[in-house]
């Protein structure tokens, strides 16, 4: 009667064992750790939200499909009007630590041109 | 085979007492299986979050005390919104393995007595930590689907808002439900943007609700088969198309495998339409419609919804019925029960194999059950 869970087809992030990924990459928690003047990892918005949490802003969450094949959730402020749509290219940069290591890292997306 | 042998749902709404909910929808399912309350030998209590909502925790023993059973073997089921089957595969477990002839299962949420923001974060709960950080909520993740599903397959707004259009319509004829009033596609894509391309219209309400069915070894509807299967919780987490939900297909699969059923042996279905947009999606993931083709499953405008193959939502669904977490898939097994024996208030011509689909959390915990006529 009971499935199987679904399998995650990743592994472990090699640095912090926590993010499943596609073997023998880092999470992007801990690339921007280590390197954080390096802009992320280049992919393609997946879908697309423009949320209420910011009235003053058209601020919109991304999923984005990563190269290798990770997901991130990314945040993206546009300029009034614009709209992002599935399957535009983007950058993801980390933003800023709002908690204790890597769980605390969010990130931001940019229009990849 | 394990059956159904009564069942009761206590209208919907707000505002609702959680005892007099459960001692309601305890006392009517006791009534339609003639039984007396010393007759039943288990409860299973269907119930998501009464200790964030209701403040109330030990929830088993809380539900016998007010649903006048006190003294009878109590246990709570929790998998968030899909607590309701979870409860029945427990109490068919029971009944299958011999430990209990009749068991009670009553599924109930009060989600209304606390605001909008706070029901808000209690149910923020059933994401992952890392995405709930984002500030996203679930509609906002049922946005982003939503976003996937209509670019995937050129879906307009129009098109979905005809989901709810139905939906409502079907309510407006059924005593038990939240939503009693139709609306237009102009009142769904001019209602209040949630998380865009979700908009309150597409939304189910909060809910508060109560309903119940005895399980037994005997009874008018058989349990035919069942299917359970989870999903990561974090959407990031996962690596199917962001317009699908896997587990679901999971869980049907196991289902129709038990019964020896397919998906066009269905008459009618009550599906977890949470949000408008998760109708198509559903009705493709069972395998009742193909990929990206299950908003032609909307009968046209004027036509009867109860006359397509299978019926879908016959109540009004999750999104017009309501949702009170808890009780939904409960709920959902009280509609098939009425509409395979012919008593139901939106009653399908004729059906003989139903089939309920329950959803916990965003897509990760999913049941399904098919139900069929004994004779």
């Amino acid at each position: 009667m009971s499935g199987a869970p679904a399998q995650l087809d990743g592994s472990a992030c090699p640095a912090c064992s926590r993010v499943a990924l596609p073997a023998e990459q880092p999470c992007l928690a801990c690339l921007a750790a280590t390197r954080p003047t390096v802009l992320g990892p280049a992919g393609h918005i997946l879908a697309c939200t423009r949320t209420n949490a910011r009235p003053d802003k058209d601020h919109w969450v991304l999923l984005v499909g990563l190269e290798g094949g990770a997901r991130v959730l990314a945040g993206l402020d546009m300029a009034s009007g614009d709209v992002p749509a599935v399957g535009d290219p983007v950058v993801v940069l980390r933003e800023k630590d709002h908690g204790d290591g890597p769980a605390g890292v969010r990130y931001v997306a940019r229009p990849r041109r | 085979m394990v059956a159904i042998s009564g069942g009761f749902t206590v209208p919907f709404g707000r505002g609702l007492d959680p005892a007099q909910l459960v001692r309601q929808a305890s006392r009517g399912a006791l009534d339609d299986a003639g039984l007396d309350e010393e007759q039943v030998d288990h409860v299973v209590v269907a119930n998501a979050a009464a200790e964030g909502l209701n403040g109330i925790a030990n929830v088993a023993v809380w539900t016998v005390t007010h649903a006048g059973l006190a003294g009878t073997p109590a246990v709570r089921v929790e998998t968030g919104p899909s607590s309701g089957l979870a409860g029945l595969a427990v109490a068919r477990a029971l009944v299958g393995a011999g430990h209990a002839e009749r068991v009670l299962l009553v599924g109930w949420e009060a989600m209304t007595h606390v605001d909008t923001a706070e029901a808000t974060r209690v149910l923020g709960q059933l994401m992952a930590p890392d995405e709930r950080r984002t500030g996203l909520s679930l509609p906002a993740l049922v946005a982003l689907l939503t976003s996937a599903y209509q670019a995937r397959y050129q879906v307009d707004d129009a098109a979905l808002a005809r989901v709810a259009v139905k939906a409502h319509g079907l309510a407006a004829g059924n005593p038990v439900a939240h939503f009693r009033d139709p609306v237009t596609v102009d009142d769904v894509l001019a209602s209040r943007p949630i998380s865009l391309p979700v908009r309150l219209l597409h939304c189910a309400p909060l809910s508060d609700g109560a309903a119940a069915v005895v399980v037994a070894r005997d009874g008018p509807i058989r349990i035919e088969g069942m299917g359970h299967a989870t999903d990561a919780l974090g959407l990031t987490q996962r690596r199917s198309p962001p317009e699908r939900f896997a587990a679901t297909g999971s869980a049907a699969r196991h289902a129709f495998g038990e019964a020896g059923l397919g998906p066009r042996d269905v008459d009618v279905v009550e599906l977890h339409d949470a949000f408008s947009v998760l109708e198509p999606v559903n009705l493709e993931d069972l395998g009742l419609a193909e990929p990206g083709r299950g908003l032609e499953h909307l009968p046209e405008p004027g036509a009867d919804p109860l006359a397509c193959s299978p019926a879908v939502n016959p109540s009004g669904g999750l999104k017009a019925r309501g949702h009170p977490i808890g009780a939904t898939g409960v709920a959902q097994l009280v509609e098939l029960y009425d509409q395979l024996v012919g008593r139901a208030a939106n009653q399908v011509d004729g059906p003989r194999v139903g089939l309920a689909h329950n959803i916990g959390g965003f897509g990760n915990n999913v049941h399904c059950a098919l139900l069929g006529l004994s004779t």
